[in-house]
């Protein structure tokens, strides 16, 4: 993993390779090395889908090792969501293929001067590029079952479905999982839409013949290894509730708070919360042969994942997460899973961000295009996304544009990305990530590793409202750092109350590239990221202006406990002073 | 011999909606569950990471007092940033103090009454046999699809007032 591959798409006599050591890049992965290089190689006030800026694809410093959990992948670009900078995280077997593969990162550039439609294979002998417009329009699941014709099931796709195409703003890429299927997205942000500018619709990693990667230190990393797996299935939910449940366990707790948007973020509970639940979800799958508890990547101990069947017992999609649920769900006032599972699968199939969807039709559905609840309407609106009709475009860019073109005011998104499953109004230290990260609103940008124990910050009053704005700041941090070493973010739990398994997740940093890391350093590191996104997001227009709620969440009281949004401007203005 | 994971399979919708128990109330919610429900201080100090009073995180239920009506939701421990922050007494539990359990000044009576409980997760499996062994209230709405005898064969639903069923095991 010590060389980048770029891919300059608009190459005069068409697209073209290079190779080139890291370079100033060396010792970043996953999001720091995409950070770092569209901060620096990409002009802020470009256009997103303009031949200017770079589709970034990097995996985790761990991936292709034997490190538990390490499969995540970083995809980063200007958005052509938010306009701002952009770091999407996905699942699947990417990352393992492409760090095996030796490659820190792949990188497409330029745009190609026709409307051909280009796959890019790798394998460790070359990089071919080919045109290839009989794939053109097609969905994700149809595309990679006929590409696998070509290439087979071995290796590992990244593709983008019709809405990547029609460069829609909430279109995702998608990764394909252990059995091939193209489940797993990067599908915040729009880089989808990016990488159908570039003209790509399918990268193809095959890593026949290549082993995993090799540590510096053998014997420390595969100690280091075992006191990280232990920690992961000792820990209670890493190790039990999100393998029986998966994520959607979270639907229940949520409701019961009075934090679960419900209805375009009118309510704070959902009736219809106990149809829907990751209990009952994980009890129909099994009722139907399908399977709760699944790993997205090879290498994975929690299996929050899992196999989700329709009515007759035949493959659907896979299990939706928690938030593809809700915003499906609840947020439509919708409490079918069926009706759920078929959204996720034509999200997943047209290649749009299940999050970005859902909180776009229950806008839709505010402004009087279908009622709360129906189901059948959901369907039909993704659908016309995937066919590209004039309505289905503008949902397909998002719930701000279509707020604006259908003239709603409850849109809630922050820097145009719209909110996930949790109402800030009800847990506002999420409301502080939400409004200041430099990704939009995103529940994940402030969600990993125990702060305390890594000790960001100095020590945290955590009963004053400052504590929460420190806090949010902390958790950024953390998250960012978490994010470059390609570790899923749900490790965050098990690193969270057992300081031993933060430790062991150093030690396999540490032993991998023979190096002496403290907690103090990936903090370091975490800093440095959010330094980077912010000031590529300064450049190109964002103020903080930019890092507030829409006014209805301070405005309006959220039932039944009837709360606004209570962190102030000046505070939420403290989080980024480092 | 009855089918445990069977019991739990056809009632774990009611478990979960939530059901009625009798019980002295007036006490804190860790009397209530070790005293009244008898569970050990260990498995409510280990697995019960999560406790809503009727609605709201509660952070301390040595303080946290249980009435007459009041509704309490159990939960294993929860992933996720929100997850770690609905814990009772976690670090992040500041994040969520506009939905945190604020205790009353005034101390209600200690008297016999009835609580709504509502069992989450990991902890059905857990706990939903032994409240069911006890008698469960629901609503009359809530248990009509537990009527037909050849359903649940282990089951037992006897009228308890006019809108409501008492379950138990056969």
């Amino acid at each position: 993993m010590e060389k980048i591959l770029r891919v300059d798409m608009g190459a005069q006599g068409g697209p073209k390779t290079s190779l080139a050591p890291l370079g100033e890049y060396a010792g970043l992965g996953g999001r720091a090395l995409t950070s770092a290089i569209v901060a620096k190689e990409v002009p802020p006030l470009c256009h997103a889908l303009g031949a200017e800026n770079k589709l970034v694809i990097a995996p985790g410093l761990l991936s292709g090792s034997i490190a538990a959990n390490s499969g995540r992948l970083s995809v980063g670009c200007k958005s052509p969501l938010t306009g701002g900078i952009k770091e999407s995280n996905a699942g699947g077997m990417a990352s393992q293929t492409l760090a095996k593969l030796g490659y820190a990162a792949i990188v497409l550039e330029g745009i190609p001067k026709t409307d051909d439609i280009y796959t890019i294979f790798i394998n460790k002998d070359a990089v071919k590029i080919d045109i290839d417009n009989s794939i053109k329009g097609l969905g994700n699941y149809a595309l990679i079952e006929k590409l696998k014709a070509k290439y087979g099931d071995k290796v590992s796709y990244m593709s983008i479905g019709p809405a990547g195409e029609m460069k829609l703003a909430a279109a995702s890429i998608a990764c394909t999982d252990m059995e091939c299927r193209p489940t797993r997205h990067a599908g915040r942000g729009g880089t989808g839409a990016v990488m159908g500018s570039k003209g790509v619709k399918a990268i193809i990693l095959d890593d026949t013949g290549i082993a995993m990667r090799d540590p510096k230190d053998p014997a420390k990393f595969k100690e280091a290894n075992k006191k990280w797996v232990d920690g992961l299935k000792k820990h209670p939910v890493t190790g039990q509730g999100l393998a029986a449940y998966g994520t959607n366990v979270l639907t229940n707790v949520l409701n019961e708070a009075g934090g679960y948007p419900t209805h375009n973020f009118t309510w704070g509970r959902f009736e219809g919360h106990t149809k829907i639940s990751g209990e009952t979800q994980a009890a129909l799958e099994k009722e139907r042969g399908g399977n709760p508890t699944h790993g997205c990547h090879r290498g994975c101990v929690m299996r929050c994942s899992g196999i989700y069947m329709d009515k007759y017992g035949q493959y659907l999609t896979k299990q939706p997460e928690y938030e593809t649920v809700w915003a499906h769900g609840g947020n439509c006032g919708i409490d079918d899973l069926d009706t759920i599972a078929m959204l996720d699968r034509l999200d997943d199939d047209y290649g749009v961000d299940t999050i970005e969807m859902g909180a776009t039709i229950a806008v839709a559905m505010e402004a009087g295009l279908a009622k709360f609840g129906d189901g059948e309407a959901a369907i039909n609106f993704v659908n016309q996304v995937g066919k590209g009709t004039d309505l289905g475009r503008i949902l397909g860019s998002g719930a701000a544009v279509t707020g604006k073109v259908f003239g709603v005011e409850r849109v809630p998104v922050v820097k145009n990305q719209a909110l996930p499953a949790y109402d800030p109004r009800a847990v506002q230290g999420i409301g502080v990530t939400y409004a200041t990260s430099p990704m939009g609103a995103d529940h994940t940008a402030g969600y990993a590793v125990g702060s305390n124990i890594m000790g960001v910050g100095g020590k945290t009053d955590a009963l004053s409202p400052v504590g929460q704005v420190e806090l949010s700041r902390n958790l950024q941090i953390a998250t960012a750092a978490v994010d470059s070493t390609g570790m899923c973010l749900f490790i965050a739990f098990a690193v969270l109350d057992q300081p031993e398994t933060f430790q062991a997740l150093i030690d396999m940093i540490n032993a991998f590239y023979g190096l002496n890391l403290t907690g103090d350093d990936v903090a370091a590191l975490g800093k440095s990221v959010l330094k980077n996104e912010r000031e590529f997001n300064k450049k190109a227009g964002f103020t903080s202006a930019h890092d507030r709620l829409p006014t209805f969440f301070t405005r309006d009281a959220l039932p039944p406990h009837n709360i606004k949004f209570k962190v102030t401007d000046a505070e939420l203005d403290q989080v980024f002073n480092f | 011999m009855i089918d445990s994971d069977k019991i739990i399979q056809i009632l774990y919708p009611i478990l979960q909606k939530g059901f009625w128990v009798k019980a002295l109330t007036g006490i804190s919610v860790r009397q209530l569950l070790e005293d009244q429900f008898k569970l050990s201080g260990d498995f409510v100090d280990l697995k019960i990471s999560t406790v809503f009073l009727n609605g709201k995180a509660v952070d301390n239920i040595d303080s946290a007092i249980v009435t007459d009506n009041c509704e309490l939701a159990l939960s294993g421990a929860m992933p996720g940033f929100v997850g770690a922050a609905m814990r009772r007494g976690g670090y992040y539990s500041s994040m969520r103090s506009a939905v945190s359990h604020v205790e009353e000044i005034s101390k209600p009576p200690i008297q016999e009454g009835v609580v709504k409980i509502k069992l989450y997760n990991t902890l059905i499996p857990l706990l939903g046999l032994e409240f069911v062994r006890r008698g469960i209230v629901v609503p009359q709405a809530d248990a009509a699809g537990l009527l037909g005898a050849e359903l649940n064969p282990f089951i037992k639903t006897c009228p308890n007032t006019p809108d409501s069923y008492v379950i138990t095991i056969k």
